[in-house]
């Protein structure tokens, strides 16, 4: 998180004193493009990787996917109809929506494939999301119940908000928790592109 | 598009056969957060080059905001309403064993 606000800083001061050099910011779209499928190719690595995400999907069933499909399609439901109440149109309401909760990617992948207003749009969104998710956790469990524990987190069931959802929600939902994040995780890259195509 | 897509549905397959053997955590690890330093720098520079946006951050934050808040609501009322159906279903399995 540290690295990720300074870096951001950084650019946006090279960017608005426009200290960048010229033939660099040319090229700076292509670069992106670039880095982003590194990226991601690394971030699959670490999934696949992940034997105890692979191991907790097929422990707990197919049944445990009907989770992180209800957290998609309600928060890409919602967000599409805000996107809608904001003058946007559905597909790129709910793109900001589907980053649930990862900021760090869904916001530079919106900015590569639609523009950098909505990608902005998308980290803000997302960094709310996932410090808000954390935030209402004790009110969620209390009036909603263990289960729904895992929806604000979205995809930081798996990482950051983890530990949090376990203290508050109990042990035996941190395997469901982590599982559903896994789920999320795998389809914010696929969800995002054929949402703006 | 397609690009992204592929890059991670091969890395996905990479780290599960294990291709890169003990390499694999690193390119998971520092590997990956070098992309997202990098990312997000020149992210920041768009950003910051683009006056609009800049003089909108304030009611983009707001923008934000509202459609998180709409997002984890939006996916807290799924989540409950099959946690109720769940829930009917088991207690009508429940009567039907005692019939």
């Amino acid at each position: 998180m540290v690295q990720i606000v300074v870096a951001l800083i950084i650019g946006i001061a090279v960017g608005y004193f426009g200290l960048l050099p010229e033939n660099l910011l040319a090229h700076v779209d292509i670069l992106i493009s670039w880095t982003l499928s590194l990226l991601l190719f690394a971030v699959g690595v670490g999934l696949g990787m992940d034997k105890d995400g692979v191991k907790a999907l097929t422990n707990l069933g197919p049944k445990v996917l009907l989770l992180p499909l209800g957290v998609a399609v309600g928060s890409l439901v919602a967000s599409a109809l805000t996107g809608l109440v904001f003058g946007q149109t559905w597909n790129e309401g709910a793109a900001v929506g589907a980053g649930f909760g990862w900021y760090s990617l869904s916001g530079i992948l919106i900015t590569n494939l639609h523009s950098t207003r909505l990608g902005t749009l998308s980290f803000l969104t997302n960094v709310l999301r996932e410090v808000i998710g954390i935030l209402i956790l004790p009110w969620v469990y209390h009036y909603f119940g263990d289960m729904a524990c895992v929806a604000p987190a979205g995809a930081t069931a798996m990482d950051v908000s983890l530990p949090v959802i376990i203290e508050v929600a109990g042990e035996e939902i941190g395997l469901v928790a982590f599982a559903s994040g896994f789920v999320l995780t795998l389809i914010v890259p696929v969800l995002v592109p054929l949402l703006l195509r | 598009m397609i690009q992204v897509i592929l890059a991670l549905g091969i890395g996905v397959l990479a780290g599960y056969f294990n291709l890169f053997k003990s390499a694999g955590r690193y390119i998971a690890g520092p590997v990956s957060t070098a992309g997202v330093v990098l990312l997000l720098f020149f992210m920041g520079a768009k950003i910051g080059a683009d006056r609009e946006i800049m003089n909108n951050l304030g009611i983009m934050g707001l923008e934000a905001l509202v459609y998180a808040v709409t997002a984890i609501m939006g996916s807290l009322l799924m989540v409950w309403a099959w946690q109720f159906l769940e829930q009917r279903k088991t207690e009508g399995q429940k009567e039907g064993e005692g019939v």
